[in-house]
């Protein structure tokens, strides 16, 4: 009887731990040539997102992520991208991490992340994929197994999106920056993007739904276009 | 293999070099970097290579910083294509450059897309024409005959698939962020291969800067030297020394070192 109750407090204290991990972390520091690097590392339910990019301009400079577990305060990830390293797509890496209610740190790298929101306010916190398009009135489906990827992960303050091929383990873009969610809007403010640095400060506006548990995500592209995506949440 | 008592360690016979330990927060190593390319209009051109990104915006790296300090004339120049490296129009920038920054990441990137162009060409000759060449981490190992850490797997191999720098300094060989991250035995290896190099730590936020065959160190560290011997200001005759294979020493912001001799400079 003791004995399942002591394991009953370990087990909520490893899944208090895992959910405090939840949200957005940041960090800045010096680069090579003094600029400010800017880390931002976002973590859903079961997936994660690493992120370096330049704090004053924008310019992205790598991104990393993948499934993620926590037993005790060792961390274990398997690595789903990365820009820098597409070889390492596939691996699993493990290290420990000290965990504090505001602070997050890799034991062994000098780097502390600060905590940023616990996934809220915003309501669309967790990993997606995108699943479907409407198009001409029609929504097309999308195989969310299939190894071409874009997902979006988001906490309560922070969006970013990744497109990426499993099978190839190639890279294939990315953005990311704030988001809020108001009264049905959904907007993004773009701190990155890799594809096109211009792009970064531009403020898009999108109308957002949650039916039946999916994202519908609807406006206009930065281009005019009209676009409606449907987006599910990863298990 | 170069007997080491032929092998002599040159900097460049004209221009300057500013070799920076990485994480070169100090606005005053830049400074220094702007002064020697002729001040604020002098043309700069910023080569960020090394950080191994696909493409890099206008004030990317060392670029925005310059700008936000009054430089007037920064171009960023990046390619991985190495017959653009060698076209004219490409390397046109380049031409009437008086300072070249090299910025961070894998110095592997920069031999890959540049040794042997017409690019490595013209940075050498922004040297013959009295100029700067600089650069911080990658940037700085780059400088060197010997290319430290030039691995493509990992930056922990110190003698790996890549060994040429540019070679601004000849026999040398050079590492960074040495203190900031326990690097301070790494070049002992290098060392015990080629005992003809000399030997350079430099650690974060500190450089050394290069006129002719001498330096002197700025910034807020300390740039370790391996050349065999030891130093101290205090006297070194009463210290009890490990063997020649094992000696280094540590110069400061202000201290100067003759690298032709091999010796420091009281």
């Amino acid at each position: 009887m003791k004995v399942s109750l002591i394991c009953a407090c370990l087990i909520s204290m490893i899944n208090l731990s895992a959910q405090s991990l939840y949200g957005s972390w940041q960090t800045t520091y010096p680069g090579d040539d003094g600029n400010r690097v800017k880390m931002v590392v976002i973590f859903s339910e079961h997936y994660q997102v690493a992120t370096l990019y330049e704090a004053d301009n924008g310019d992205f400079m790598a991104t990393n992520g993948g499934s993620w577990t926590l037993d005790g305060n060792r961390m274990t990830e398997v690595v789903e991208f990365d820009s820098a390293n597409p070889e390492r797509v596939g691996d699993s890496v493990q290290f420990t991490i000290e965990l504090k209610e505001n602070t997050l740190q890799i034991i062994g790298q000098k780097l502390t992340l600060q905590r940023i929101d616990s996934g809220y306010p915003g309501k669309l916190a967790g990993a997606w994929l995108m699943s479907g398009r409407k198009r001409n009135g029609v929504i097309q489906t999308r195989d969310t197994n299939r190894p071409r990827k874009t997902m979006k992960i988001l906490s309560g303050k922070r969006f970013q999106w990744i497109a990426y091929d499993t099978a190839t383990k190639e890279f294939k873009g990315t953005g990311g920056g704030s988001y809020t969610t108001v009264n049905g809007t959904y907007t993004e403010n773009i701190e990155f993007f890799s594809r096109d640095q211009s792009r970064v400060g531009a403020s898009l506006e999108f109308n957002y739904e949650l039916v039946n548990g999916a994202w519908h995500h609807s406006g206009h592209s930065s281009k005019g276009q009209p676009l409606y995506e449907i987006w599910s949440k990863r298990k | 293999m170069i007997s080491p008592l032929m092998a002599q360690t040159t900097g460049p016979e004209n221009g300057h070099l500013v070799i920076v330990g990485g994480a070169m927060k100090s606005e005053a190593i830049v400074q220094e970097f702007i002064d020697l390319a002729g001040g604020l209009n002098a043309p700069i051109v910023v080569i960020p290579t090394a950080a191994g990104r696909d493409t890099y915006s206008d004030n990317a790296g060392l670029a925005g910083r310059l700008k936000k300090m009054g430089a007037s004339k920064v171009t960023v120049l990046h390619t991985n294509n190495r017959d653009e490296a060698n076209s004219e129009k490409f390397t046109a920038p380049l031409v009437g450059a008086s300072g070249v920054w090299f910025g961070g990441g894998r110095q592997w990137r920069l031999v890959d897309a540049y040794a042997n162009t017409l690019t490595e060409k013209l940075v050498q000759k922004v040297l013959e024409r009295g100029g700067v060449v600089g650069g911080s981490s990658a940037g700085a190992t780059i400088q060197g005959s010997y290319l430290v850490r030039g691995d493509t797997k990992s930056n922990q191999i110190m003698m790996g698939d890549h060994e040429q720098g540019f070679g601004y300094i000849k026999n040398v060989a050079i590492d960074q962020h040495v203190l900031a991250r326990n690097r301070q035995f790494d070049l002992y290896e290098i060392m015990r291969k080629h005992p003809e190099l000399l030997g350079l730590g430099i650690d974060e936020n500190t450089a050394i800067v290069v006129s002719g065959d001498s330096f002197r160190v700025i910034g807020e560290s300390y740039v370790l030297v391996y050349d065999g011997s030891f130093w101290s200001r205090e006297g070194h005759e009463q210290k009890k020394l490990p063997d020649k294979e094992h000696l280094f020493y540590m110069l400061r912001s202000g201290d100067q070192y003759n690298m032709l001799q091999r010796k420091v400079i009281d």
